[in-house]
């Protein structure tokens, strides 16, 4: 009696797909008709129905500390105009659990927030933008009116988180240390630099 | 002796079918610049590994640069199938589990995909049960559940999943509805949603998607003998990855199986670079040489199978083939049972008991082999493969009541189960 050794393969073909999952790309289509594949690559790509957000960063960084794993599908799939009456508690906990000294009646960071203030600017996870002043993340003086690539946003935030009311508190908590990207931004579009 | 008459009658009518009715597909000149095109990294992969090596090497203690790191190997395996690359991923995933705790479910997901391409499917499934719990991507992990459970043969568990993913305008979840849909013996239904699936890649240019559809498409056109819009599958999922050797694989079968021309087939084999080294053709290999009765090249090429997976790591992933040969080949019956039953324990699907059973068979063993089709294989799967074997050993032991039914049925599925089956259907 012979024995087909390829056949044992067969049982591999359904192996060949695993999880192709992909965040980016779930756009939603009509149903197709006409099921069967037609060879005409002229065809414009169909692009009608309607669209669902799958995803969501806004500033740095904010989605990942302050976003709990359990929540994360409901976040970003939530438009930023109802994050903040979704998800405001949430990041306070959060807040108050990383930097216990929140919980203290009146502490205040650096901008003068209180927990469920300072909480409340962040669950609206969107990047500002001041079209009329200084583009910057934070420079000591202005706040939030937009980012450079050059800006050291985490260690902006870990100050606004850790840093207390005069950005002196928990020093070691602080600062990311990294202070410039490893090579240097370009000076045109695209401006990032080269990744390797 | 009447019956040997017989046999060749209906085996001659088989191959001439095959051979005069229809012009052969597969066309050795149409291929001649493309199978020897090899799989090769891009510059920015190798970049991107290099980085990511040095990264970890001077920071060992930061998980997400292993992470980066492991997702870098898992996709250069992707382009090169070196499995070194795969194994290496996932003793970084491992790692990059071990120290978040178990609590990304990102991490989850990506170390079960790398144990569902080793096979190892058990730890696949409690990783992911873990995901599920984290919630994050839950749908995500829900989709790779309904992978790892219909594996495991837990097709109620998978039928849940299934539910639970329904989105009709989600590729991935029509993907899986096309697994359920082969499953349950309704191909053209399982055809229709990877059709919809290559059509939404090819509109959104996702050329990994394209090229994972068409590939498959060529796949499940063969299984419903389709063999022309099959081998036109393959030659789209050329042009997209030139380098695919299991794309070229399912061409060479094309030459062979359907076309009946073994050493057209060899020699598209001979053309893919570095054939040596893939365990799915010298597979293919191994049986035209038997077809072409040529059993001492026929060994050596089994040989070098049973040494390649050897030194590579690969025995999960190739545990049936090494069975089969163990039994057949080197007449190892003991070796060949036990590889089999660790099969079974890995994952009990009609699939492997019925491999466990042939084996059984063919150690001459007839009364174990048919206790094992009738309770785990008989009536539990559409695999045309399966339907053989079962039909072969209930016919042993003249317990085959249906004969002509299932013959019939057989004999549709010839291209599948190929010329050296047909041999043994007929002899049915």
């Amino acid at each position: 009696m012979k024995t087909t050794y390829f056949l044992f393969l067969f049982s591999f073909l359904s192996l060949t797909f695993v999880a192709c999952s992909n965040d980016d790309d779930n756009t939603i289509i009509d149903p197709v008709d006409d099921m069967m594949m037609d060879d005409d690559d002229d065809e414009m790509p169909d692009f009608s129905g309607t669209y669902n957000q799958t995803d969501q960063m806004g500033r740095p960084a904010i989605n990942t500390v302050f976003v709990v794993e359990e929540m994360k599908d409901s976040f970003n799939t939530t438009i930023p105009s109802e994050q903040e009456a979704a998800f405001q508690a949430m990041f306070q906990t959060n807040l108050e659990g990383l930097s216990p000294a929140y919980a203290n009646p009146g502490d205040t960071n650096a901008l003068g927030l209180d927990s469920e203030a300072f909480t409340t600017l962040l669950s609206t996870d969107v990047l500002n933008v001041s079209l009329d002043g200084v583009t910057t993340f934070f420079d000591g003086t202005n706040v939030l009116t937009g980012r450079n690539l050059a800006d050291d946003v985490i260690t902006v935030e870990l100050l606004l988180i850790f840093g207390g009311e005069d950005f002196m508190e928990n020093p070691g908590l602080s600062d990311d240390n990294v202070d410039a990207n490893d090579t240097a931004f370009l000076t045109q579009f695209p401006y990032l630099a080269a990744p390797w | 002796m009447r019956r040997l008459i017989v046999l060749t009658a209906v085996l001659a009518t088989v191959l001439i079918s095959c051979k005069d009715v229809e012009e052969p597909v597969a066309s050795l000149g149409q291929l001649k610049e493309i199978l020897p095109v090899q799989p090769s990294l891009e510059d920015w992969m190798k970049q991107d590994l290099e980085f990511w090596e040095q990264k970890v090497l001077n920071s060992p203690e930061q998980f997400p640069f292993k992470a980066k790191l492991a997702s870098s190997y898992g996709r250069s395996f992707g382009h090169t199938r070196n499995y070194e690359q795969l194994f290496k991923a996932g003793a970084l995933w491992d790692e990059v589990n071990a120290m978040t705790g178990f609590s990304k479910a990102a991490y989850l997901r990506a170390a079960a995909k790398n144990a569902i391409t080793r096979h190892e499917f058990q730890p696949a499934y409690e990783l992911l049960k873990k995901a599920e719990t984290l919630k994050e991507g839950l749908t995500a992990t829900q989709l790779m559940l309904f992978d790892v459970t219909m594996e495991l043969a837990s097709f109620n568990e998978a039928e849940t999943y299934l539910k639970a993913t329904e989105d009709y305008s989600d590729v991935d979840y029509l993907i899986r509805l096309a697994k359920w849909h082969d499953h349950s013996g309704e191909l053209p239904q399982a055809i229709a949603r990877l059709e919809q699936v290559y059509q939404w890649a090819k509109d959104r240019k996702n050329a990994d998607l394209e090229f994972w559809a068409i590939s498959n498409l060529g796949d499940y056109y063969g299984h419903a003998g389709k063999i022309k819009r099959s081998y036109e599958a393959y030659l789209k999922a050329l042009v997209l990855n030139p380098s695919s050797s299991y794309v070229k694989k399912g061409i060479a079968y094309i030459a062979f199986a359907h076309d009946n021309q073994p050493l057209e087939a060899l020699q598209i084999i001979e053309a893919i670079p570095m054939a040596d080294e893939d365990p799915d053709l010298l597979l293919l290999k191994a049986d035209i040489l038997d077809y072409l009765e040529s059993p001492s090249a026929k060994a050596n090429v089994l040989d070098r199978f049973v040494d390649l997976v050897n030194m590579r790591g690969l025995q999960t992933l190739y545990r049936l083939p090494l069975a089969m040969i163990y039994a057949e080949e080197f007449q190892d019956f003991d070796t060949a049972l036990t590889l089999a039953k660790q099969e079974v324990t890995a994952r009990a699907t009609p699939e492997t008991y019925d491999a466990l059973a042939w084996i059984y068979y063919l150690a001459g063993d007839l009364q174990s082999a048919l206790k094992i089709t009738k309770e785990e294989v008989w009536n539990r799967s559409f695999e045309p493969v399966l339907l053989m074997h079962s039909a072969i050993i209930l016919n042993g032991a003249d317990q085959l009541s249906e004969k002509e039914e299932v013959k019939t049925e057989l004999l549709e599925a010839a291209f599948e189960l190929g010329p050296l089956a047909m041999e043994q259907v007929s002899a049915l």
